[in-house]
């Protein structure tokens, strides 16, 4: 079962089948759990929020129709669990700015500087930074998974790397 | 970038895997045993719905087969009624010839003519007992049997005359 994709996992799992329920646990946990101690600095917190998102994901297994892959699904379920007013990302900040605009960040920078000063984002800049630059989803993606327009992602995505270069453009300083 | 940027204490240990997943599968199997005990109470309706309509269907097709199969409860009434009128355009004929025999037939017909109306007696009782409780087909038979007997005495009696010749 260990080579098994995502797909026949999730079918094997609707049939009722725990050691592929284990399996795609296995496969996402360190992900999911990771990406939300970004947003929470409580251990117990994190485990709690990673676990009601993967019973929440497994229960409702029959409604996970595969348009988005499994991890994107996990993914969004776990952001809502969060708790986070998702609403209130909507409508603000919708100025929209072309991707030549989106800056860069230096070469050579320190990955542990950039992670302190990642956690100093707000939670809708950070989230938005780490889905990008970090889990490697696309604009269109992110849109779908905050439920926010594509040009809001990119709003957001180029103020946090502005305000990140400003922070390690004083350090150097 | 994702390899550098999280550190291992980002990383959930195992004893914090395993207290998650333990939540989970009790979770998922609470969840399935729900769904279980749900579609049970829905099989459970839908035999009884069955069932009922299996009683209903069995009732109804017991009582049109009966309606077709069974006779007709009136038939043993016209039976009887039909075998009365044969038997009594015969026996009318019977005291002209107990008046034509001679001296040494007449007692003989006179036993026999005891003997039809004994049979007759017992005719009535099973007629009565028809009328009270309704035909069945022991009655049928034993009504039938006893008019053929009471024929046999009335076929006797006419033939008397010639067997004395």
């Amino acid at each position: 079962m260990v080579d098994l994709d995502d797909n026949r996992l999730i079918e094997l799992a609707k049939e009722g089948s725990q050691s592929a329920y284990r399996m795609l646990y296995d496969r996402y946990v360190d992900d999911l759990f990771r990406f939300v101690a970004q947003f929470r600095p409580e251990r117990t917190e994190v485990a709690d929020i990673v676990q009601q998102a993967f019973i929440n994901c497994f229960t409702k297994l029959e409604l996970f129709q595969g348009k988005s892959s499994f991890k994107t699904w996990l993914f969004s379920i776990a952001i809502r669990e969060f708790q986070m007013d998702l609403r209130k990302w909507k409508g603000k900040e919708t100025e929209s700015i072309d991707d030549h605009e989106i800056p860069s960040l230096p070469g050579d920078i320190d990955l542990m500087s950039i992670k302190v000063y990642v956690s100093k984002l707000d939670e809708r800049k950070r989230m938005v930074f780490l889905l990008f630059e970090v889990e490697g989803y696309s604009h269109k993606e992110i849109s779908e998974l905050l439920e926010i327009q594509e040009s809001h992602s990119r709003t957001l995505l180029t103020r946090a790397k502005m305000e990140l270069k400003t922070h390690l453009t004083e350090k150097r300083l | 970038m994702k390899s550098d940027f999280y550190s291992p204490s980002d990383t959930p240990g195992r004893h914090e895997k395993e207290m998650m997943w333990n939540r989970i599968e009790l979770a998922v199997a609470e969840q399935r045993i729900r769904s279980i005990k749900s579609i049970h109470w829905k099989s459970f309706w839908f035999g009884c719905a069955a069932s009922v309509l299996i009683v209903f269907s069995v009732i109804g097709l017991f009582t049109v087969f009966r309606s077709v199969t069974a006779p007709n409860p009136n038939s043993g009434y016209a039976l009887d009624m039909t075998y009365e009128r044969a038997m009594n355009q015969l026996v009318s004929m019977t005291p002209n010839l107990v008046k034509q025999a001679d001296e040494v037939e007449r007692p003989v017909l006179e036993s026999k003519i005891k003997n039809i109306e004994d049979i007759d007696s017992m005719i009535e009782e099973i007629r009565n007992d028809m009328l009270l409780n309704g035909v069945s087909d022991i009655k049928r038979r034993q009504l039938k049997r006893l008019y053929a007997l009471k024929m046999d005495h009335v076929k006797d009696l006419l033939l008397s005359d010639e067997v004395s010749m």
